[in-house]
């Protein structure tokens, strides 16, 4: 996405609220509409397929 | 006292005659070099019906076996993932949000997406939905310890990066990335912005994911 112009001071302050608007507004909807399939995606995922530690081997 | 023979002393004696011969030589060729010289030679190893062979041709040969037999398991886990995801209608859930979103009216040129956990491996992330609205992407996986999709995925908070703010050092320095990898960010992501929060179940309480 284009960057707001601006002083660098006010690039930092455009993107802030800018991401402080957007994480509230998707985290809100995601919770009434997608959090419930997804965790259930996600669930079924990990006790279906083998997750493999390579780092750690 | 029953007196012993010269030959009933010596089968006494004889088992241990030999022990200690045997100590004696193997100290003898462990002094020479010779045992370290017999164990390099091990070229292979077996156990629980797995065996590799420690050569060059051997190498090669289990590097192609393994990558096969994972990418055949990769294939079938984002099959089902793929089908998950289209039974839910979860690609078609979050256009909605994403077309929805108030802070993004009028924006152009952005891409979104949301990784989950990877299913195969740990410590990755794996792309589950195509970018929206560019589509594309679903698939891949990406370490959790690079980026910003692993910062806020480790972190379990938002994150920001401008490539235009962010020198190649501290790509290496914070964002965890090869000098290769942040090279490449540089010349490819110099006027772009990115942004990253992670997802959490209904409860607020578990990461699922990340925006």
């Amino acid at each position: 996405m284009a960057l707001p112009k601006g002083t660098p001071e006010e690039v930092n302050a455009a993107i802030d609220a800018f991401l402080d608007a957007l994480e509230q507004d998707i985290c809100e909807r995601f919770a009434t509409t997608m959090a419930k399939p997804l965790a259930s995606i996600v669930a079924k995922a990990k006790t279906e397929s083998p997750q493999l530690d390579l780092e750690g081997q | 006292m029953p007196e012993v023979s010269l030959a009933e002393r010596l089968s006494e004696w004889l088992p241990i005659l030999w022990t200690l011969l045997g100590i004696a030589a193997l100290i003898a060729l462990w002094l020479s070099g010779t045992v370290d010289g017999l164990l390099n030679r091990v070229t292979k190893f077996g156990g629980f019906g797995v065996s590799f062979e420690f050569t060059e041709k051997s190498a090669a040969e289990t590097r192609d076996s393994i990558e096969q037999g994972l990418g055949a398991v990769r294939v079938k886990i984002r099959r089902r993932l793929a089908a998950d995801v289209r039974a839910a209608g979860l690609q078609e859930a979050f256009a909605t949000l994403i077309d929805n979103a108030a802070s993004l009216a009028g924006k152009r040129g952005f891409r979104a997406t949301i990784h989950i956990p990877d299913p195969l491996y740990a410590n990755q992330l794996y792309q589950l939905l195509n970018y929206h609205p560019k589509g594309g992407g679903a698939g891949r996986a990406f370490s959790t310890r690079s980026g910003i999709i692993g910062m806020a995925w480790r972190n379990r908070e938002s994150d920001r990066w401008y490539q235009g703010l962010t020198k190649e050092r501290e790509l290496r320095r914070k964002w965890g990335m090869t000098p290769e990898e942040a090279a490449e960010r540089v010349s490819a992501d110099s006027e772009k912005l990115f942004l990253a929060f992670p997802l959490f179940d209904e409860s607020g309480a578990v990461p699922i994911g990340v925006f």
